[in-house]
């Protein structure tokens, strides 16, 4: 009875080995002829213009360069301080908002809290030549990813951070002059696993086996 | 020190210097309505707008098929195409003149009588029970997404793509309020609809109060004021997070009229039903429109 299970999982696993081989051929059969992908970018390019332009008609405004045209409506720039909060203009990278008032946690991917969300938001609104200096400066800790960290969480406190964010707090918002108050992060259990731990178990695994380990001795069997 | 500072000031003092700082409004001269601008620079790669954005616009144009009276309504969205690296997304919205913050400022010394506070809470609750019954969570909800008309219709403001931290509120902790945030938000557990009626149940003593109910300065602090007021909640009610209760100081729950003063007894009723800590046994919107404080009188 053991024979006929390890026949039948050596079949399975001949099965699974062939199997995305074949399908693959299957489905790269090419249905509707190249793509033109400059043509295709063209198109879309002229199709947004012609949308835009639609929208500027319609609004009598200058979305691109945001300025008014004469038209139906009478548009005026006001202060932002005389208008709800709500109105003003943002700044969306991924679907990131800032969560921690001090950035500690810099989460490569469309995490929640995101110093990196921040931080280059911070940059696109700045504009092309400062982008390359401040953005060096303030995301290299970015580098590395909260898994990969081999000190505390709070180490994203970083010198060329700290500094900012508290002078931001004593110089225009001395409400919240806490600065030295706790961290969310105090109280997580600190992570064990290090850098270079995890590097070495990233290289362990034989980079030419994704089999996982339980299934090596049936293919060496074969 | 001072090139450091001048070199991380810099580019903050770019932002002032742009467009920012300034809303564009107008009036249709058929209407005599009044519309406005809100712009979104979104970051994009090379896969073009990133799909969550796409998927933010069709929400947000599908809710505006509902034209519901307690939502802001959002009269067009325009794409620009910046850069490669950025697209810029103006929202076109109708234009209310204030926020519940001001409105709240505004309010003269004794407070605002309750039959007012009811009127707003209802058309608030309303809003957000259409939101929800839309699968669709706010996450933000302040005073300052909050818009009341001068006819004192209340607007739901700022969920979907226009959620967005601006510039110069990323730059300053005070945009980044905790105030309103629910505790399973700064436990940092999963979530759900009840975090925006926590948020409400801090806007409806807010209301009262004139004055926000929790200040915290950090999430610990936020979660510590929270239970001053409503008490530690038991171990059982602890969802399994890295933070654990016992970080916290024990605290049996205050009254609440002692933060809330001139509340009535069906309000206070509510709102305790509202600030309950586990989001399960948080009244929905839905519910609490059926409460007897929407009832009375």
């Amino acid at each position: 009875m053991s024979r006929l299970d390890i026949a039948g999982n050596l079949e399975r696993h001949v099965v699974r080995r062939t199997f995305p081989f074949l399908t693959r051929t299957g489905a790269c059969r090419n249905l509707f002829g190249p793509v033109d992908h400059d043509e295709l970018k063209c198109e879309l390019k002229s199709k947004l213009r012609e949308i835009s332009e639609r929208d500027q008609t319609r609004w009598n405004f200058n979305f691109d360069k945001d300025s008014p045209l004469p038209g139906e409506y009478e548009w005026q720039e006001v202060s932002s301080s005389s208008t709800p909060v709500f109105y003003q203009d943002s700044i969306q990278n991924g679907r990131t908002r800032i969560v921690l008032p001090i950035p500690v946690t810099p989460h490569k991917n469309n995490s929640a809290t995101s110093e990196c969300g921040l931080q280059n938001a911070l940059v696109s609104c700045i504009g092309e030549k400062d982008v390359v200096s401040s953005g060096s400066v303030l995301c290299h800790s970015s580098e590395s990813n909260q898994e990969n960290r081999s000190d505390t969480l709070n180490a994203g406190k970083t010198e060329s951070l700290t500094p900012l964010f508290r002078r931001q707090k004593k110089t225009s918002a001395p409400v919240l002059s806490g600065s030295t108050s706790t961290q969310i992060t105090d109280f997580f259990s600190k992570r064990k696993r290090t850098f270079e731990s995890k590097n070495i178990e990233r290289t362990s695994q034989h980079p030419t086996s994704p089999v996982p380990v339980e299934q090596t001795p049936r293919k060496r069997m074969r | 020190m001072a090139q450091e500072c001048s070199l991380q000031y810099e580019p903050v003092a770019e932002i002032g210097g742009g467009a920012y700082g300034t809303v564009y409004k107008a009036r249709d001269k058929e209407s005599g309505q009044f519309v406005a601008l809100k712009s979104v620079r979104v970051q994009t790669d090379q896969n073009g707008l990133p799909l969550s954005t796409v998927r933010e616009v069709a929400l947000l144009k599908r809710m505006v098929l509902f034209d519901h009276p307690n939502v802001v309504k959002l009269m067009d969205v325009c794409a620009t195409l910046r850069t490669d690296q950025e697209t810029k997304v103006t929202l076109v919205f109708e234009h209310v003149d204030q926020d519940l913050r001001t409105y709240l400022d505004k309010a003269p010394a004794p407070g605002l009588p309750e039959g007012r506070i009811k009127d707003l809470m209802r058309q608030l609750l309303q809003g957000l029970e259409f939101l929800h019954s839309h699968l669709v969570l706010h996450r933000d909800l302040k005073p300052e997404n909050i818009l009341v008309t001068s006819r004192g219709q209340v607007k739901l403001a700022d969920f979907g793509l226009a959620r967005m931290y601006n510039c110069h509120m990323a730059l300053t902790p005070v945009v980044v309020t905790l105030w309103y945030r629910a505790p399973e938000v700064l436990l940092q557990s999963t979530y759900a609809t009840p975090v925006d009626i926590w948020s409400t149940g801090c806007i409806f003593a807010e209301v009262y109060r004139r004055k926000p109910l929790f200040c915290g300065e950090s999430e610990v602090d936020q979660l510590t004021k929270i239970f001053e007021v409503i008490g530690l909640p038991a171990e059982e009610e602890w969802p399994d997070v890295s933070i654990k209760r016992d970080n916290f100081s024990p605290q049996s729950p205050q009254p609440i009229t002692d933060f809330v003063p001139d509340i009535s007894e069906q309000g206070a009723a509510l709102l305790l039903d509202m600030l309950t800590f586990d989001p399960l046994k948080r009244i929905s919107a839905f519910k609490a429109l059926e409460h007897p404080f929407f009832q009375e009188d």
